[in-house]
């Protein structure tokens, strides 16, 4: 299992179209809204390289400014 | 309710997002790093790749580090990464990682011991120096290497040898601003630093696709504009990017004409009445040259060839455009910021352009002020700290002295404790001419460290025979690269945190890398190496450094009585980055903010409010400089401008993220963008193979349309983080210069666009 935390940055107006298309996506929990704004979503997938492709999905959603990872974990996955 | 090994990541992982937020508690940043228990220690560095110089802690389990975080307490980043940085542990344990020595016999590598392959590099040294002379060898280091390494590589050619070819890959990157800021300003380097970002109103980003090549600075920035609905972005650039999603002005100029389009924003200023013509008088002269000084009213003259009516069309801006984001920069009530990289630095005309946006600012007053300041983006993590401040480049001295300058090169020596006169007056070679001159066959020796130009150069065709060719020492941590491939020896070098040292930021920031790990096998430092050389070559007594610590403590000794002071190395090890100049006690004063005014620099004193004090009259320069292109413009023949530059998942040549699984795989090869318009017109549709032609060479690419960045009609985009020959774009690049900073023009050539059959 992987499990990452990032940092959602957006363009204000398309936060809530972005947190339904983010609902759709499975293992992407919205955990918080900073108060600047920017959404903390931990996502879990299966290995290093779908929480990988998985983010680029989430970076090229409309209205997404930025994507920063802030902590990534393989720790089960006996790397 | 059971809290599960699940929960418990999770809730780390939330809470290492809310302090990369800046929402995490207040601590005591002097303390050293974060207490974490996921990793058996953690250690606090910098990361490897680019010039922002986010904070990293390593966590180290068993020996290895295993996973990497944003140093919250760094004011960098404050926690935060870009995917670059947290896949960092992934670049160390790679399958081309080199862990013995390597002599090429016979035209192929063999495994050799250190001190083989040690006795041949100073064998081939000496006696290239008995039988042609001192300038008949060269060193071209690099941005990356720490400021330790740099500083005693060139202090052995310099005082040992008795050459300054000393150069490095920031000429290829930075020169430009370099020149840019010593011709306005007197001393290199910006004024301002990253807090700027939180206090400008206006962004005037030119040159410079942030978003991929300085994400986490692009966040600040992003989180700046979300916070004020009053701040407003303008985005310059040819090619539409990813920056551009937050413009509130994007203005795609034609390649190369910036300059007039920043001469029409200094003549809307001017017209328009919104100078700061107290601060024009109590802080600038005006100059058209090197000496020529022109009146305020001759540089008014000079201006009426740029009104925005008459420079719209050149520049492919409409002229209420112009005025229009003039007047924003210029706003009284607004604090402006501008920030350039290599779209401005890559450039014949590179320093000029450096010039011009410093001009904007000095007009306007807005500078050496919370949110006001020209500042220039550097593309490697230590470009500043470990060559344009240690002298690694063959014209400059560490300390911001000058090659040229006796007094400065007789400071030297009497640190040095070698007599005076030892040191050449002549600067050495510049990079291109470093590298022509082993295609001429006048350099015998060359010692490569920490970088790769046999990828990195501009019209490669020509360069690579030249590298073959000459006795080349490549110091490094991978390979085969395309230049340890052409190499005759090639030294392993410890990486990153597998050795200690310092690092300079773009803003002036010095922080401390500790060793986490051991290098594998018998890669070492390359400060050990570098000692090492010195010693087997005679100049013992130019080397008496046992630690990184000990050159420090000497190099501290070449900032006294400059302007750039430094932290102490015990400062440096406990705290996270110090933008310098900490002076007077670099083991007591507090960092600067702003250089040049009172009340922030240590050097201005009480009363003086802002001095330029690094120019004798103690006047910035607002310099008259006009619209020259580029050296090849598109003609019949060659009808399209090439521009090249950076993705957010590669970094320069990709020798570190090209062994990262999970960037390769989101972009294992480099592509060309071709606009809409002009792909319909030549029958290519995404996907397709596309030639790519100059007067040097022919290059293929698969074609993508509308893809992340979209060129302007006439103008095609590559990155030039691929190493295979096909795809290899520097062979097609022109290596014109500026004929100030010697920087070669990457940024604008001409080409053919095809299909490929
Ligand atoms: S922004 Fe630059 S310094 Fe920061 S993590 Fe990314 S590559 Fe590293």
């Amino acid at each position: 299992m992987a499990l990452g935390s990032m940092l959602l940055q957006m363009k204000p107006e398309a936060e809530k179209n972005l947190r339904s298309r983010l609902a759709e996506l499975p293992g992407v929990s919205v955990e918080e809204r900073t108060p600047g704004g920017e959404l903390v979503l931990v996502a879990e997938t299966e290995d290093l390289a779908a929480l990988h492709k998985l983010s680029r999905e989430i970076e090229q959603l409309p209205g997404v400014l930025g994507l920063y990872p802030s902590y990534v974990t393989t720790e089960d996955e006996g790397e | 309710m059971e809290f599960t090994r699940r929960d418990f990541l999770k809730a780390i992982a939330v809470s290492a997002a809310m302090m990369a937020a800046g929402c995490g508690n207040k601590r005591d940043t002097t303390k050293g790093p974060v207490d974490q228990k996921d990793a058996e220690k953690w250690v606090k560095g910098v990361c490897r790749y680019c010039g922002t110089g986010c904070g990293v802690l390593a966590g180290v389990t068993g020996g290895k580090i295993v996973a990497v975080k944003g140093d919250p307490d760094c004011a960098v980043n404050k926690g935060r990464l870009c995917v670059k940085g947290i896949l960092l542990p992934k670049i160390i344990d790679t399958p081309d990682r080199l862990k013995k020595p390597l002599i090429k016999k016979d035209g192929k590598f063999v495994e050799a011991s250190w001190d083989e392959a040690m006795n041949l590099v100073v064998e081939k040294f000496k006696e290239a120096i008995a039988n042609y002379g001192p300038d008949s060898v060269g060193f071209y280091g690099s941005g990356q290497t720490f400021a330790e390494e740099t500083y005693t590589m060139q202090k052995i050619f310099r005082a040992g040898i008795g050459t300054n070819n000393v150069e490095g890959n920031p000429r290829t990157c930075m020169a430009s601003a370099v020149a840019g800021f010593v011709t306005t300003f007197g001393a290199d380097e910006p004024m301002g630093t990253y807090a700027d970002i939180e206090a400008a109103d206006t962004f005037f980003l030119i040159g410079s696709n942030s978003a991929e090549a300085h994400p986490v600075l692009f966040s600040r920035i992003v989180d700046r504009k979300n916070s004020d609905p009053n701040v407003k972005i303008i985005v310059a650039d040819p090619r539409k990017t990813r920056t551009a999603d937050i413009a509130d002005y994007y203005l795609p100029f034609i390649p190369s004409r910036d300059l007039a389009l920043m001469n029409a924003m200094a003549y809307v200023i001017i017209e328009e009445g919104l100078t700061d013509e107290k601060f024009i008088a109590d802080h600038t002269e005006f100059m058209k040259g090197a000496s020529d000084k022109l009146t305020y009213e001759e540089y008014k003259a000079f201006l009426q060839d740029y009104t925005p009516e008459k420079v719209a069309g050149a520049c492919g801006i409409p002229a209420e455009t112009i005025r229009e984001v003039a007047r924003l920069f210029a706003d009284p009530k607004r604090n402006t910021m501008s920030m350039w990289c290599m779209g401005f630095n890559q450039r014949t005309r590179g320093v000029w352009a450096n010039n011009l946006v410093h001009n904007l600012h000095l007009l306007t007053g807005k500078i050496c002020r919370p949110g006001n300041t020209p500042f220039s983006l550097t593309g490697q993590p230590s470009a500043c700290g470990s060559v344009r401040e240690t002298g690694g480049l063959s014209h400059i001295l560490p300390a911001h002295r000058f090659v040229a300058n006796e007094k400065h090169r007789n400071e030297l020596e009497e640190i040095w404790g070698v007599p005076k006169g030892t040191m050449p007056s002549k600067p050495g070679y510049h990079t291109l001419e470093m590298f022509k001159a082993a295609v001429t066959g006048d350099l015998k020796c060359l010692w490569v460290m920490t970088t790769n130009p046999g990828q990195s150069l501009p019209n490669l065709n020509y360069y690579r025979p030249g590298m073959e060719q000459v006795f080349m020492v490549v110091s490094e941590t991978y390979h085969p690269t395309r230049t340890s491939e052409l190499a005759d020896v090639v030294l392993p070098a410890a990486l990153w945190m597998e050795k200690e040292g310092v690092y300079g930021n773009g803003e002036r920031r010095t922080n401390h890398i500790a060793k986490a790990v051991e290098p594998p096998g018998e890669a070492r430092s390359d400060l050990e190496t570098i000692i090492d050389f010195g010693k087997r070559m005679g100049y013992e007594h130019l080397v008496p450094f046992k630690t990184p610590e000990e050159v420090w403590a000497e190099y501290q000794k070449c900032q006294e009585g400059t302007d750039m002071q430094m932290a102490s190395y015990r400062r440096l090890r406990e705290g996270h980055g110090f933008t310098w100049p900490v002076a007077p006690d670099p083991d007591s004063s507090p960092e600067t903010y702003i250089r040049y005014a009172e009340g922030y620099d240590p050097y201005v004193k009480e009363g003086e409010g802002i001095k330029f004090y690094a120019r004798k009259n103690n006047r910035a320069v607002i310099y008259a400089r006009p619209q020259i292109d580029a050296q090849e413009m598109p003609d019949a023949e060659y009808p399209f401008f090439l521009t090249t530059g950076r993705m957010l998942e590669h970094w320069h040549t990709a020798t570190m993220t090209g062994n990262v699984p999970e960037l390769k795989n989101a972009a294992p090869e480099m592509y060309v963008e071709i606009n809409e318009e002009d792909a319909k017109r030549l029958g290519i549709a995404d996907g397709d193979l596309v030639n790519i032609t100059s007067r040097r060479a022919t290059c293929k690419f698969k074609a993508r349309i509308n893809g992340r960045g979209k060129p302007m009609p006439g103008l095609v985009y590559v990155s030039f983080h691929d190493k295979e020959d096909d795809r290899l774009i520097n062979k097609v690049l022109l290596d014109a210069f500026d004929p100030g900073s010697k920087q070669p023009e990457y940024k604008v050539c001409a080409v053919q666009v095809s299909k490929a059959s």
